[in-house]
């Protein structure tokens, strides 16, 4: 199992060209699927985007793709918020859907064969990958059992 | 169970870690003043955003409630908006936000008011004199307490007798006490549990006599004093009001009613039943 910490400033290398395309800033996450959908190349405005289905390989060195044409620019609006430093799930807050502010995100473990979110660090607590139910500008947004 | 999309026992979502950890706020506190409630955010739960703030909270003591809250706008500079948030478009009171399903759910909540009420209908009782059934003045309100967490699915509809029709006390939205001034400059509040049924005047708020014993100095010590309370008056066949075992009303398809609200009259006590996911169309 790999946790986004590790991944983030890994190098993302077209194997084509064997061209580094830049490093890993953070996933693009859809909170209702708690799935991964993109990675964000680079930071700021000027970064990029490639989608989780289009990689080639997660090594312990790099990230590979097969070509830098699968890399591109935000496209919709949440790569456009990831773009704008809007919308990074580490340090994001986390709350229950009880209207209960839990922290801020620590980590995420992420099983990248099925793209999904495996569970989600928040402080001391660990929350199922299923239990996140949104993910946005404002929060992650995640059950909790009731009493 | 408080889980949207999908069924499953809501207690497999946390598989390590201590609550404690997170000061212990996994579940919400379950009472909170009204006034702790301006300023929350209102989060849209699938799509985590904040989509507005709480401005003020809509009570209507006839009712035993809250009806809603009306909203600001979260930008900068951001006004009223127009439309209030209805309790029937909430999933959850938390002591940090006020959740909804999505952010549609602020889509024309003025018509989704509880009973059909009116927004601007609401009682403000802040400073309103309580008064014992025997003629003993209490103290004057200095805030309403309300029930916190999951919204029943009926909006605080579904009540019978004293208690709702899943015997608990109250269900998250209502209103189970008031805080009331200190009796002195330097002396604490206290704390006034609501009975089941409440007479309701233009500045008196009428409360049993019993009452008194179970005022408390800490709003951490009034729940189970309003339970304690409440059961007190259960023994004592206490007098429902006439509408209250009829159906819930419809909207008002005609002009609306007075903007002062209903007239006096008594209310139904009240707590939170567990909601499905997605919410009900209520």
């Amino acid at each position: 199992m790999t946790t986004l910490s590790e991944l983030v400033g890994r190098t993302v290398v077209s194997r084509s060209s064997a061209d580094p395309l830049g490093n890993l800033r953070t996933l693009v996450i859809d909170g209702p699927r708690h799935a991964i959908v993109a990675l964000q190349i680079g930071k700021g405005r000027k970064s990029r985007f490639v989608e989780l289905g289009d990689l080639r390989a997660v090594g312990p060195d790099a990230i590979v793709v097969d070509d830098e044409s699968l890399v591109h620019e935000a496209v919709g609006p949440a790569q456009e918020a990831t773009a704008k430093g809007k919308l990074d799930v580490l340090g994001a807050a986390a709350f229950t859907s009880t209207g209960v502010a839990l922290g801020a995100v620590t980590d995420l473990l992420l099983d990248l064969d099925r793209g999904l979110i495996s569970s989600v660090l928040v402080g001391g607590s660990e929350f199922q990958g299923e239990a996140v139910l949104g993910f946005g500008t404002f929060a992650l947004v995640v059950d909790v059992p009731e009493s | 169970m408080n889980r949207p999309g999908k069924a499953g026992p809501a207690g497999s979502a946390v598989i390590a870690g201590d609550p404690g950890k997170t000061g212990g706020k996994l579940m919400p506190r379950e009472l909170v003043r009204a006034t702790e409630l301006v300023g929350l955010p209102v989060l849209s739960i699938t799509e985590g955003e904040a989509v507005a703030d709480i401005k003020d909270v809509l009570y209507a003591p006839e009712r035993g409630g809250v009806l809603g809250f009306t909203l600001n706008r979260r930008r900068t500079l951001g006004g009223p908006l127009k439309e209030p948030l209805a309790l029937a478009s909430i999933f959850a009171i938390g002591p940090d936000a006020v959740t909804v399903a999505a952010a549609t759910a602020l889509d024309g909540g003025a018509s989704k008011l509880r009973g059909g009420a009116r927004a601007d209908a609401q009682r403000n009782v802040l400073a309103n004199q309580v008064l014992t059934d025997t003629g003993t003045a209490i103290g004057q309100v200095a805030d309403i307490i309300v029930a916190i967490g999951v919204v029943a699915a009926d909006g605080g509809e579904g009540r019978s007798g004293g208690t709702y029709d899943d015997g608990r006390v109250w269900h998250a939205g209502d209103v189970v006490g008031y805080e009331l001034e200190p009796p002195a400059k330097g002396e604490p509040p206290r704390f006034l549990p609501l009975p089941y049924t409440l007479s309701v005047s233009g500045e008196i708020l009428m409360v049993p006599a019993g009452v008194e014993p179970y005022i408390r100095d800490e709003l951490s010590a009034l729940a189970p004093a309003v339970e304690a309370f409440r059961a007190s008056l259960g023994r004592t066949a206490e007098t429902r009001p006439a509408d209250a075992t009829g159906p819930v009303a419809a909207p008002p398809t005609g002009p609306p009613s007075s903007p002062t609200g209903p007239g006096p009259t008594t209310t139904t006590g009240a707590t939170g039943t567990t909601r499905t996911w997605p919410p009900e169309e209520r």
